[in-house]
């Protein structure tokens, strides 16, 4: 009894054993998937911070302007990257006269008349709406209550970035990792954009004309479309997909001063759940 | 959060009055709370902290009767210390477990804690103070069929913060004591354990790209294996194990095929006064977490700790070895000597020596061909040659530590260290360090009741001081603490990078302990860096301010 | 802060009210836990007793400075304190895989005679609450813990040789510090 007993046991050990690894020859470690751009399943993401992106709508003869730029910058040393800021030159102000850059765009031209944007500097906070209306903020000394109110929210998708840039083609691959921490209802999608910093020219102040103002993270260039590129994930708790998005940088852009931001917004009231930044190089 | 704790109280007190009367056994618990208030300081680079309150809480409830036992644990996180992650944020009953044992079996359901030999390849665990918690959600079952024999198994699930890690873990370990097993050798001198274990996990499948048009070919089941012995013959030790784990393309080894293995080795000679162990150990691909694509230190299956003395002075531990699960190669001899009273260096009351040396190096890896790079995702990976030594220098310290009781009322502690750490293996570019680091530890008794004691440390670095990094540079370290017997105490502290960024890290510590109730509070900063125990490390970010410490156990 | 302290007053109240209860309802010590003895050996905690008397029992890791301290403290009494009242010790260590093989020669080196042994997955821990090193118990002649304490100080020793002689005469020392 005892000897069968005995068989019993080591017959059910390497039974366990045995079927407990897949073993997988060396020919068949890679399978054919189709090409890149595609959304996969992704690595968890580690970082599981709440970003919020606030987005500054701006123009090189607004006296105005400066005073947000130096809103902006304090609060972005108060939350660090928790805080994601894009500068967008747009509007009549944003028009150049001699000697004044121009730097604006057709996609933030196009941002600024969706939101019906009144005057520079106008900020907008993930692009919240309030009653209907976009939440639209023109004064220097509401942007930080309106970023207090919003910051350290709960995370509901943990979002990662990196950028691989290859510098002979000016081309890289933007690999993009989330994890829904929440149950997100509704269709989601990614716009990536590219920013700079470093930027000097002549901008308006209350104290006159400044020849070499620096701008920063100024908006130059949306990679996917303007709405974004949908993310495709069924939204439950627990999803991690990641997708990978090609990009080519234009010759006059610095690529050591550009950065890729991200933000991750609802379809359809445009929302933004989540942002992020990384370098291109 | 009160409210949350009060119910708390009149739960325990309610479980506790009911239980003991109508069902008789007993109900123990502990509890722990951290608090921490910290404001921005730019110098250390602490950052704002919004919710200027933060705090972990932790209430074990244990209840037992004869071989039945059932236990709760509650945790809450509102919202977590600086460096928990941010995942753990909310409040509830992490764990729960009810078992049943007597002299031959033990099973438990829910949650559980186990380890296999030395935990090469299982070992689920909770470390609070890194915030990591591998326990185990799912059946435990351990059987003792004859005297001598102890055989495990085990399925589940891993925590993953407030939820469940994706791989089912599935194992079994068998443990034999042949002095009980083989007649006429009960009472040998020699003792020798042998043992073997296999665990298996299963993950679903999912796409991971290989590059732009093909993707990986996945085992959904990867096992892992080993043998054990353990020896013993009078003052003799021997202690080894062996470990292989099946092709596991994960995150931690960028996805390669190459099958994973480590050793480990003990040799121990002791006798009174005198203890000497010899340790090498050889890691090869040996991370094996229950999701492939799971990073940070959570979901480890199995456990590596790092080999080398845990330094537990602040500047020596300035330097931690990190264990490198995708390979590594190390050594270790401690010696331990007490020199006897009445002689001439023992003195009237004896002195104690230790000795301790490691060094952690890389593994050989060569490449598969010449079309491959190594450790390029979705191949073998790299070849290794088992007895050869990688050219990387990882970690390396000398250490050696005199203790001496100088009279009645006062006792000296001499500490020396030279490390040798490698950024690498915190995944930093950058030259090895290599630190001098000095420790003398005075203890002075008053009187019975009253005792003080003083700690000098200095640490001078071959590096200079680089911004950023906040701990590169020379530094000195001063503290002074006075105990009033083990109820009290009191302690003043400075950590002070003179070569570098200038800081001051000043602490100012009182703590009252009444039989197993501690209460601690602190003001001072924090450094930024890594707390690391047994090689497994957290990234602590700096901080300035309160932090307030309760524990009990009843 | 404030909300705090009134938990963490709650929590020590019942606590307290816990403690009257407990006055003369001691808790035991778990039967059927394994542990490993020096020599490899699986050990229950069934055997852990000293034939009637009292016995110390301690928990410590091999990088724990005050646990170190208080086990070599006991060392330059503990012949004194077996001729005297015949307790024992038992010094259970906490340490896992990194040091484990580690405490037989420090042990021996440090030339300590006390009973020791291994809980490396800490079941025993966690069975008795410890939360943090060192923490020592005194365990009565019936298997029940009649006092326990966490920290250890220069001088501490003493009073624990005083409330194991209490023991031993059959005194309440629950509430004892």
């Amino acid at each position: 009894m005892k000897k069968i007993f005995n068989i019993i046991a080591v017959a059910l050990v390497v039974m366990f054993v045995a079927v407990s690894c897949d073993k997988i020859e060396e020919n068949d470690y890679l399978i054919y998937s189709g090409s890149s751009g595609d959304w996969t399943d992704g690595a968890r993401v580690s970082n599981t911070e709440q970003r919020i992106f606030v987005e500054k709508y701006t123009g090189v003869r607004c006296v105005n302007c400066p005073a947000a730029d130096t809103a902006i910058t304090k609060l972005q040393q108060q939350y660090g990257h928790n805080l994601v800021a894009v500068s967008i030159h747009a509007g009549t102000l944003a028009k150049p006269w001699s000697g004044y850059e121009d730097l604006r765009t057709e996609v933030g031209d196009a941002w600024y008349g969706y939101f019906g944007i009144p005057s520079n500097p106008s900020v907008l906070v993930n692009r919240e709406q309030n009653n209907g209306t976009w939440n639209i903020i023109t004064d220097a000394n509401a942007i930080a209550s309106a970023v207090e109110a919003t910051m350290g929210a709960e995370t509901q998708v943990a979002f990662e970035m990196s950028s691989a840039y290859d510098d002979a083609s000016r081309s890289g691959i933007v690999t993009a990792n989330l994890e829904f921490l929440k149950d997100v209802e509704g269709e989601l999608t990614l716009t990536l954009v590219v920013i700079e910093d470093g930027l000097e020219g002549k901008q308006k102040t209350p104290q006159g004309d400044v020849e070499d103002y620096v701008f920063n993270h100024v908006f130059r260039m949306a990679i996917t479309d303007l709405w974004g590129t949908d993310i495709d994930a069924d939204g439950k708790r627990g999803t991690c997909r990641e997708g990978k998005i090609k990009f080519a940088l234009p010759e006059q852009y610095v690529a050591e001063n550009c950065h890729i931001v991200g933000f991750i917004s609802d379809k359809n009231t445009k929302y933004i759940l989540q942002a992020a930044e990384t370098s291109v190089k | 959060m009160k409210k949350l704790l009060v119910l708390l109280g009149v739960f325990v007190v309610t479980v506790q009055v009911q239980a003991q009367a109508l069902l008789g056994g007993q109900v123990t618990g502990n509890f722990q709370i951290d608090a921490q208030v910290s404001k921005q300081d730019s110098s250390i680079g602490a950052e704002d902290v919004p919710q200027k309150l933060l705090s972990n809480v932790f209430a074990n409830l244990l209840y037992t009767n004869g071989g039945f036992s059932a236990g709760i644990r509650f945790e809450s996180y509102l919202d977590p210390l600086l460096g928990f992650n941010s995942q753990y944020k909310g409040a509830g009953i992490a764990n729960k477990f009810m078992s049943y044992q007597n002299e031959m079996i033990d099973i438990t359901a829910g949650n559980f804690y186990e380890q296999y030999g030395s935990g090469l390849i299982f070992r689920s665990y909770e470390d609070r103070n890194l915030g990591l918690d591998n326990a185990m959600m799912g059946v435990n079952v351990k059987v003792r069929p004859i005297d001598g024999i102890l055989l495990k198994a085990m399925v589940g699930k891993q925590r993953y913060y407030w939820d469940y890690g994706k791989g089912l873990v599935r194992g079994i370990d068998g443990e034999f004591a042949l002095n009980s097993l083989i007649k006429g050798f009960e009472e040998s001198k020699t003792r020798v354990t042998l043992g073997a274990g296999f665990v298996s996990r299963y993950e679903d499948d999912q796409t991971i790209l290989a590059n732009d048009e093909y993707k990986l070919n996945l085992p959904l089941n990867v096992g892992a294996g080993s043998f054990r012995m353990d020896l013993a013959h009078g003052n003799w030790g021997l202690q080894a194990e062996y470990a292989m784990k099946s092709q596991d393309p994960n995150v931690l080894n960028n996805y390669i095929y190459k099958w994973g293995d480590a050793l480990f080795v003990s040799a121990s000679y002791s006798k009174k006064g005198l203890g000497i162990n010899l340790q090498a150990k050889r890691i090869d691909n040996m991370g094996f977490k229950s999701e492939r694509t799971a990073t940070g230190e959570m979901l480890y299956i199995n456990y590596i700790p790092a080999m080398s003395k845990q330094h537990t002075y602040a500047l020596m531990a300035l330097y931690p070895a990190i264990t490198q699960v995708n390979g590594e190669m190390g050594i270790q001899a401690d010696v331990t000597y007490t020199i006897k009273k009445g002689t001439l260096l023992g003195g009237k009351y004896g002195t104690t020596l230790k000795l301790n040396y490691s060094q952690i190096m890389s593994i050989d890896k060569q490449a598969l061909n010449d079309s491959t790079s190594i450790g390029q995702k979705g191949t073998d990976g790299y070849t290794s040659d088992f007895f050869k030594v990688g050219d990387e220098l990882y970690y390396q310290d000398f250490n050696m530590e005199i203790s001496k009781k100088l009279s009645s009322k006062s006792k000296l502690n001499l500490t020396y260290a030279y490390i040798a750490f490698n950024p690498v293996m915190e995944n930093e570019q950058g030259d090895i360090h290599y630190n001098n680091v000095v420790v003398a530890d005075y203890t002075y008794k008053l009187n019975n009741k009253n005792v003080i004691r003083g700690e000098l440390q200095w640490l001078k670095s071959n590096i200079e001081y680089f911004d950023e990094d906040k701990r590169s540079g020379d530094w000195l370290m001063a503290l002074v603490e006075w105990n009033f017997t083990s109820a009290f105490f009191v302690s003043v502290s400075d950590q002070y990078n003179y070569n570098g960024s200038k800081n001051h890290y000043y602490n100012v510590s009182v703590g009252y302990t009444h039989n197993t109730t501690r209460f601690q509070l602190g003001y001072g900063k924090q450094r930024k860096g890594l707390l690391c125990i047994g090689g497994v490390c957290r990234e602590v970010p700096a901080s300035n301010g309160l932090t307030f410490s309760l524990t009990s156990s009843f | 802060m404030k909300k705090l302290l009134v938990s963490a007053f709650a929590l020590l109240l019942s606590v307290g009210i816990l403690n009257a209860q407990e006055a003369k309802n001691y808790p035991t010590i778990p039967d059927n836990i394994s542990v490993k003895s020096l020599d490899g050996t699986t050990v229950q905690t069934s055997t852990f007793h000293n034939d009637g008397k009292p016995f110390i029992l301690s928990f410590w890791a091999t990088w724990c400075k005050p646990c170190l301290r208080e086990l070599n403290t006991i060392k330059e009494v503990y012949e004194e304190w077996q001729e005297e009242t015949g307790v024992k010790i038992i010094a259970v260590s906490i340490d896992d895989a990194r040091a484990a093989s580690r405490v037989k020669p420090m042990v021996n080196g440090n030339a300590w005679d006390y009973e020791v042994y291994i809980d490396q997955n800490q079941d025993l821990k966690r069975a008795m609450n410890v939360v943090n090193v060192p923490h020592t118990f005194i365990i009565n002649g019936k298997g029940e813990i009649v006092w326990q304490h966490t920290s250890f100080v220069e001088g501490s020793e003493e009073e624990l040789i005083e409330l194991v002689k209490k023991v031993m005469n059959g005194e309440d020392i629950s509430e004892s510090k």
